[in-house]
């Protein structure tokens, strides 16, 4: 059986990479808590490139605006069809910012509505046990909207999500090198450990 | 008394050249029959009964017939019907319908009509044809050549669940949404970490009562060995993945060993085969009373055998998602593992409901209901005699006897 990849999306318009080391840190995390064969270094794919349809879960992040290309949207729009699940995060963490508006118009011209998502939904139990995404620094801190947003949003089908939508910012919040988990009272990578078993098990 | 007497000769005579008009003599085309029936209904039920079926009588009349007969009328029948018979099988896997299967002596157009009001035709020919329809219920109407002759039960199995024991993986996944998008009931029981499981339904106790087929896709399961070993000898089903084979735990309800590994073929999913773009394992030394049910450039790539009273097929195959996420065409990775599993479930013949509805048979059904059918015609001249002819002939003999003794009365000396 083929180990778990990590990918992140590698999109045109904007600043993809602007999250170069959430991928290592969410790798430790899944290799640490779990024991899902999980690859030591994750993959970068373009969005328009059929290479999408190799890893059923990817990561896209950005601060800058977020313009899908034709043939990104339809290979995201197949992607989805055949059972990829997207993870999406603003980090920029602003209500009204570039990136914000831009992804929730491209995500919802692509896939349909992004909905709330529930703060008892499945997958915050996946794993750990959370009341709902759990509030990252960047939040409380005042940085950017000076909002804590309570609540995730998705695109749903057959009951299950497709398109997960975060504007709380993780991307900046899993933003270290995970050597330095050990200076953390409590592992806040464990919320992206319950979206890999999520992916992986529905 | 002589004039009595030749009066009650005279009209046995007369009655027995008068045809007998409480033996009736129906049949016709179209809703002939059914209209006799009516008549008899309402004017009274004959003595006796010829009955010539040219079309093919719906079950309200054959019922109608049937019941003359149990209160009393001597019913005699013959038809000039093709004899034929059609059954349904539903299969193991939900999506996949029933097979139709029919046999005839002739050649009609025989017409399902279905829960849901959708219909398929089927010609029935001499030779037995199989067919797969999709049908919805537990009864299927039958029409042939136009006229409604019945219905058919579905001999519809019992069905059970699907566990599927692994890890959180793709693989698993995608073979629970598959299954589930098929129909299939489906519990699971997935390892995330040791001794820790994400759960799907009630995943234990694991035996016969409870699920049909079980899917192990690797070696997380193999605490539960045994009890999968005891769940095939028992009738179970199961299903082996390549990564279940390997390791051990499952060796002893394998079918072959795997030896190596075969490259996958670069684009084939895009291809007719798009099962040959898949890594698989070299499968070896299969066990006796095999059989390969699939195969790839010559090597055996699904494989399958009895254990006990169950079934265990296994896979060569390596991460089966990729099939699901690279084809144009994904319903066929679907209809895949739901054939593994169907091939894998166990079928529960005494489970069926007993039909004891013969139209599937239609002449069949006549001649349950009526008695066997008259190779010739009604016998000529044939009549039951009435009841009031033995009234007349007591009358008769009576008159002669005492005819008799007054003659003899009044000659004696």
């Amino acid at each position: 059986m083929s180990d778990f990849v990590f990918a992140t999306g590698q999109y045109e318009s904007g600043d993809w990479d602007s999250a170069p080391l959430v991928p290592a840190n969410v790798i430790d995390a899944v290799a640490r808590y779990t024991s899902i064969p999980v690859a030591p270094s994750g993959a970068i794919v373009s969005l328009a490139s059929s290479d999408v349809l190799r890893y059923p879960l990817l990561y896209l992040t950005g601060h800058l605006p977020v313009r899908f290309t034709a043939g990104e949207r339809a290979m995201l729009q197949t992607y989805l069809a055949r059972g990829g699940m997207l993870f999406v995060d603003d980090h920029n963490h602003d209500v009204d910012g570039a990136f914000h508006t831009t992804a929730v118009e491209e995500l919802e011209r692509t896939a349909g509505p992004l909905v709330e998502l529930p703060n008892d939904h499945d997958l915050y139990s996946a794993f750990f046990e959370f009341d709902g995404p759990p509030t990252t620094a960047h939040e409380l801190n005042g940085w950017g909207d000076n909002l804590v947003h309570k609540q995730l949003r998705a695109v749903i089908r057959g009951g299950r999500i497709v398109v997960l939508y975060s504007n709380k910012d993780y991307s900046s919040e899993w933003s270290y090198h995970p050597d330095n988990k050990r200076f953390l009272s409590v592992d806040n990578t464990r919320f992206a450990v319950n979206l890999v078993v999520y992916a992986l098990s529905r | 008394m002589r004039a009595i007497a030749v009066a009650g000769i005279a009209t046995l005579i007369v009655g027995a050249l008068l045809p007998a008009t409480s033996t009736r003599t129906i049949g016709g085309e179209g809703d002939a029959l059914a209209r006799a029936l009516r008549e008899w209904y309402r004017v009274g039920l004959p003595n006796t009964a010829w009955v010539e079926i040219s079309d093919w009588p719906s079950p309200p009349v054959r019922d109608g017939l049937a019941a003359a007969r149990h209160v009393g009328v001597a019913l005699s029948w013959r038809h000039a019907l093709v004899p034929f018979v059609v059954e349904l099988e539903e299969l193991a896997d939900p999506g996949r319908g029933s097979v139709v299967r029919s046999a005839g002596g002739g050649r009609l157009s025989v017409s399902l009509t279905d829960g849901l009001g959708a219909g398929d035709t089927i010609a029935v020919s001499p030779s037995v044809t199989a067919r797969r329809s999709v049908v919805y219920g537990s009864r299927v109407a039958i029409d042939i050549d136009g006229s409604a002759v019945g219905e058919v039960l579905h001999a519809a199995p019992v069905r059970k669940g699907v566990l599927v024991l692994g890890r959180v993986g793709w693989e698993a996944a995608f073979l629970v949404r598959a299954l589930e998008e098929r129909g299939w009931d489906v519990t699971a029981r997935l390892g995330v970490a040791p001794a820790r499981y994400v759960t799907q339904g009630r995943p234990a106790p694991l035996d016969t009562a409870r699920f049909d087929v079980v899917f192990v896709l690797d070696a997380t399961a193999a605490d539960l060995a045994r009890d999968v070993d005891r769940f095939v000898v028992q009738g179970g089903g199961v299903v082996l993945f390549a990564d279940a084979v390997e390791g051990g735990p499952f060796l002893t309800a394998s079918v072959a060993r795997a030896s190596g590994d075969v490259p996958a073929s670069a684009g084939a999913f895009l291809r007719a085969d798009p099962r040959a773009a898949l890594a698989r394992q070299a499968l070896v030394g299969l066990e006796r009373g095999s059989v390969v049910l699939e195969e790839l450039d010559g090597a055996p790539a699904v494989v399958a055998r009895r254990v006990g009273t169950g079934r265990v097929v296994q896979l060569a195959y390596r991460d089966l998602w990729r099939w699901r996420m690279n084809s144009e065409e994904p319903s066929g990775y679907v209809g895949f593992v739901s054939d593994l599993a169907a091939a894998a479930s166990p079928r529960v013949l005494d489970a069926y409901p007993v039909a004891t509805d013969y139209s599937a048979a239609p002449v069949a059904s006549l001649a349950a209901a009526l008695g066997p059918a008259q190779l010739e015609g009604p016998p000529a001249g044939s009549h039951t005699p009435r009841p009031w002819h033995h009234v007349v002939l007591a009358v008769v003999l009576t008159g002669l006897l005492v005819e008799w003794a007054s003659r003899r009365l009044r000659t004696a000396p």
